[in-house]
């Protein structure tokens, strides 16, 4: 799997130092209450500003895809969209998914990869036991 | 809405495929002469000029002094991506129904390959460009950087929910590939089969190479003219039935029809309404063919069957050469050139005029061309006749 390196910029500082704490956070309306997904500035509905909120960190898988593996790495690269209970879907890697017998549906949790010379990022696995103790 | 009575009477197609040592640009232009030269018309008689970039840039307003155009009562730069034709059939009808114009030009050209890459390595440059910063960052940095990642995602979904296979899709590759034997301006003639589909080399999961079109160097340009000028001119006019574009705007949370349905269903409905007919009217399919997934969402977003039900009507061999609903008549996208929607227009105008040769369709009295682009985010579709439409 490809682990992403990716650098913070004023706009995304809130969602990666929730991250490295091992928090997932979305967009929410400050006016009308609906959630958003974290690129989102402006409320679709009601055009108020949105603010960064705390998601549950439970989904449900949508679609996946898989980028075969490159030199250097050790498995391909599973990502696609998870739809957060919260209802946003969220692009996402997604780890520990079997080849087999995962369809649209599968309940999904977030978890957090803490890659070195890179900033955190959540990612979905479907295996609880995976959630004490993040990568 | 009556349509506005116009045809497309000129087509000009350059050398397509693996090209070299030309600019997009010079593709455009050469395209361009050819086809007011294809219609019996000079490019002094040109009075209105639609151009669109690919990848490669380089198309831009500067082709109306390439071409020495001094008389343009309308020139823009268009892109709506892969919807883009449609949309310029569309704006130059209204144009040449106004009587402010009538003679335009629409033409697409690129020039992204180069001879030491390959059609992907040449595609990932423009598409990956630009640092791993913040969230558009760590989008491309997980692997939605490509189209293909994209499409698949979308192919997907599709067969989650409709059970549609990876073999279906094969099917409309195989397809295709049968089309494109009888097409000579096609860059790929071979013949391939379902296996040969399901062993070549996964790109984005479920996509196969096979399930992707081509990248291809090369310029297609049309002439637009009002049905009454057509009929003077050179070449069989393909009149211009109806049109219509669809923008969906998938919602990316719960309830999105992300891969399930596409901008078809109402650019679709449009045009049909425009021209008085229903899918069982269209005797031809020239369906943009991004990849092979794309071809099944579209013709069940049209109404050809029902939704789910692309896969096992593409499995029964009913779109290709022999078939029911022949669809993408000239190869299409995957097997003979990939000039955007360029390349389903072309085909339908091929068809319209009877010129398709070993592959002409006998009944050509209804043909629809689709453009896609953007993700599933744009669509637009034109219907063309040999036939005048009764106004």
């Amino acid at each position: 799997m490809k682990i992403p390196i990716v650098e913070r910029d004023d706009r995304s500082a809130p969602f990666f130092d929730a991250a490295a704490r091992r928090r997932l956070v979305i967009k929410r309306c400050q006016n009308c209450a609906v959630y958003g997904p974290p690129r989102q500035r402006h409320c679709g509905r009601c055009g108020a500003e949105m603010t960064w909120s705390r998601a549950s960190g439970e989904a449900r898988l949508v679609t996946w895809t898989a980028s075969p593996a490159k030199k250097g790495d050790e498995s391909e690269t599973r990502f696609g969209y998870v739809e957060l209970a919260e209802g946003p879907w969220l692009e996402t890697l997604l780890v520990d998914l079997p080849i087999d017998g995962h369809l649209a549906g599968t309940p999904m949790h977030v978890t957090f990869l803490h890659p070195d010379g890179g900033e955190s990022v959540p990612a979905f696995t479907a295996n609880t036991s995976r959630l004490a103790g993040d990568q | 809405m009556p349509t506005t009575n116009c045809a497309i009477t000129g087509l000009g197609l350059t050398d397509v495929g693996k090209v070299y040592g030309k600019s997009a640009g010079q593709f455009a232009a050469e395209a361009v002469r050819r086809a007011v030269s294809d219609a019996g018309l000079s490019t002094g008689d040109i009075d209105g000029l639609l151009v669109m970039s690919g990848l490669a840039k380089g198309v831009n307003l500067d082709l109306a002094g390439t071409l020495g155009l001094s008389n343009l009562g309308l020139l823009a730069q268009m892109n709506v991506y892969g919807a883009t034709v449609g949309a310029m059939i569309e704006y130059a009808s209204l144009a040449i129904a106004t009587g402010n114009v009538s003679v335009v030009a629409c033409v697409f050209a690129d020039a992204p390959l180069r001879p030491d890459t390959t059609g992907g390595a040449a595609w990932s440059e423009y598409t990956t460009r630009g640092a791993r910063r913040g969230l558009p960052g760590l989008r491309a940095a997980i692997g939605l950087s490509s189209p293909t990642a994209h499409y698949a995602l979308a192919a997907r979904r599709h067969m989650s929910e409709y059970g549609t296979t990876s073999e279906q899709f094969g099917a409309v590759a195989v397809a295709q590939r049968q089309w494109a034997q009888h097409n000579p301006q096609a860059q790929f003639r071979g013949p391939i089969s379902i296996e040969d589909h399901q062993r070549s080399r996964i790109i984005s999961d479920p996509l196969h190479l096979l399930d992707c079109c081509l990248v291809s160097n090369g310029g297609a340009a049309i002439i637009v003219t009002s049905a009454e000028r057509a009929r003077d001119l050179r070449q069989p006019p393909a009149y211009i039935w109806g049109w219509g574009q669809g923008h969906p705007g998938h919602g990316w949370e719960q309830g999105s029809q992300f891969g399930l349905t596409t901008g078809a269903v109402q650019s679709g409905r449009a045009a049909m309404k425009m021209a008085g007919v229903t899918p069982a009217d269209v005797s031809i399919r020239e369906i943009y063919d991004c990849y092979t997934y794309t071809v099944l969402v579209t013709l069940e977003d049209y109404g050809f069957c029902a939704k789910g039900e692309a896969g096992p009507l593409a499995e029964s061999g009913a779109l290709g050469p022999g078939g029911a609903l022949p669809t993408n008549t000239g190869g299409g996208q995957l097997s003979a050139y990939y000039l955007v929607g360029m390349t389903p227009l072309i085909e339908a105008v091929t068809q319209a005029r009877g010129h398709g040769n070993e592959r002409q369709i006998a009944d050509n009295s209804m043909i629809l061309a689709s453009g896609n682009g953007g993700i599933l985010s744009h669509h637009s579709t034109v219907l063309l006749s040999p036939e005048l439409p009764a106004i």
